[in-house]
């Protein structure tokens, strides 16, 4: 079943790939950010299923911060995807009820195994 | 000249070596000898004139003794120099006061006692403070009981003449306990003086050192902050690499989007795990321990969930065993280790194209002191399973890898399909 997507990422570059490689499981990217404002905003407007989250991001905030922003009006899944699994990010990003926790470069199957897992 | 010979005697067993405290203990004992030789000497010369030959040998007998404590002293053996002025005082007015009796006044000596304790020893020293005032009591006792009980003495005196050695002497005493006196008055003000200069240099230093304090602090703070700045640096440039391999890996990603199946695509596959074998020891490595090494257990059973992933092992039905020992790596051989799994895995990716059933890949590394042992067995074959295996691009990969790791390379058991390589893990 499709499922309405947010995909967080600073860098535009990785933001084109993982939106194609939703797109490519035939989910639907309702909205996209790259920062923890724009990223809360968003959530707010387009009511995600999912949210793909980066941890890094740009502006103050980052996006472990953001999904507690988030979990205050949505009940989207969120699935980190971020360059650093460091115990202590891994650690706070547990507290905020994620689903996974995936480590770049991540893979149209990495995605698919952690979106399926949802069902 | 006297004044040059008194301070010669006075200052007799000082030297530029000595600490300030003992050199003042020694000049102050050394004028305490020399004032009772002196005196000692008066009554010499007034024995002598009055040819009273057991007086004068008696106090010749003190005025040595007074004289050897000075010698004493010039040896630095003050202890010693102070018993001997304890005995010499004692023995002088036990002697005169045994030959001339209790009425000629000699005793009076005696007031002056406290003075000479303090003079000779530490109030600290308490035990010998009590034996000093203890002997001079017994002294004191017994001049009184020989002359007052026992009537002895050597010579009878009239009663003018004991009554001039009786103010004599009790004028000799008063001069002496005054002289004492002012001298510990004055010896106070300049042990005090010295006090107040060293407590000026203490807080000399005491400043200087703070001076230092708050360079080194600040030169602390500094590097603490270069520190941390070089931390968030090396931090950027650690998440730049990780993010241009993700990027990477992202266009290969893409690319397989619009592949045709078949080799086109396993070639693509294949350079995504190439990628992923790097980015994950970029994941994994340890910053913090000063020297960047990397839990290499942990990093291979990540690459293998990956290729199976990737490579479909579960729909492909391709089981993997694997038995690792706990190690760690430096980057170097972390890359060509990790890029080596990935070359034997992918060939069960192969396999699985040329629609190969059931493989079963075993991996196992031992360590054993500080060497590693990788064993790879799989049940098809496919190192030499493929045409033309000497010039494919993979088991090139895999000579070029195993060389980094090992000079002498690798084995093949070609029979029962194992490859397998020893490295130090150093």
């Amino acid at each position: 079943m499709s499922k309405r997507v947010l995909v967080v990422e600073d860098d535009m570059v990785l933001l084109f790939f993982i939106k194609k490689m939703v797109d490519g499981l035939g989910h639907n990217v309702v909205a996209t950010a790259r920062s923890a404002e724009d990223a809360i905003a968003n959530a707010k407007q387009s009511d995600p299923d999912i949210i793909l989250m980066d941890i890094r991001l740009l502006g103050q905030m980052d996006g472990i911060e953001a999904t507690s922003e988030i979990h205050k009006f949505s009940k989207a899944r969120v699935i980190y995807i971020s360059g650093n699994s460091d115990p202590r990010y891994f650690e706070r990003a547990k507290q905020t009820n994620m689903h996974a926790f995936l480590v770049k470069p991540v893979s149209t199957e990495m995605i698919r195994e952690a979106i399926d897992r949802l069902n | 000249m006297l004044s040059r010979l008194y301070s010669t005697i006075t200052r007799s067993g000082v030297s530029a070596a000595l600490d300030e405290s003992l050199s003042d203990k020694i000049i102050t004992r050394n004028r305490l000898a020399f004032f009772c030789a002196f005196f000692s000497s008066l009554y010499l010369l007034y024995f002598i004139s009055n040819r009273l030959v057991l007086p004068s040998v008696g106090i010749s007998i003190s005025i040595i003794l007074f004289v050897l404590s000075i010698i004493y002293n010039r040896r630095h053996k003050i202890g010693f120099s102070a018993l001997i002025i304890l005995i010499a005082t004692n023995y002088s007015v036990l002697s005169t006061s045994l030959i001339f009796g209790f009425g000629s006044g000699f005793h009076l000596y005696l007031l002056t006692s406290p003075l000479i304790i303090y003079v000779l020893f530490d109030f600290k020293r308490s035990v010998y403070n009590i034996m000093a005032i203890m002997s001079y009591c017994l002294t004191f006792i017994v001049v009184f009981f020989a002359d007052k009980n026992y009537h002895y003495h050597v010579y009878d005196l009239s009663s003018s003449q004991s009554e001039f050695f009786y103010i004599v002497n009790f004028i000799f005493a008063i001069v002496i306990l005054i002289v004492l006196f002012l001298y510990f008055m004055f010896n106070n003000r300049s042990v005090n003086s010295l006090l107040v200069r060293k407590n000026q240099a203490l807080l000399a230093q005491q400043s200087v050192l703070r001076t230092e304090i708050e360079q080194r602090s600040k030169a602390e703070e500094r590097l603490s902050g270069l520190l941390k700045e070089k931390e968030i640096l090396l931090s950027e440039v650690h998440h730049r690499v990780k993010n241009n391999l993700a990027v990477i890996s992202g266009l290969v990603e893409y690319q397989t989007l619009t592949a045709k199946e078949g080799e086109q695509m396993m070639a693509l596959l294949e350079h995504k795990n190439r990628i992923k074998s790097i980015a994950l020891l970029h994941e994994k490595i340890n910053l913090e321990a000063g020297e960047a090494k990397i839990k290499m257990d942990a990093c291979i059973n990540e690459l293998l969930r990956y290729i199976a992933l990737t490579l479909n092992f579960k729909t492909n039905g391709i089981t993997v065993n694997t038995k690792m020992d706990r190690f760690d790596l430096g980057m170097e051989k972390a890359l060509a280790l990790s890029l080596l799994i990935n070359e034997l895995f992918s060939g069960a990716g192969r396999a699985s194209a040329k629609k190969i059933k059931d493989c079963v890949i075993d991996l196992e590394i031992k360590i054993e002191g500080n060497k590693a042992v990788l064993r790879y067995n799989d049940n098809y074959h496919w190192l030499f399973w493929e045409e033309n295996s000497q010039n494919s691009f993979s088991n090139g990969l895999v000579e070029v890898l195993s060389g980094q790791l090992n000079d002498e390379g690798f084995t093949i058991d070609a029979e029962n399909s194992v490859f397998k390589i020893e490295f130090s893990i150093l």
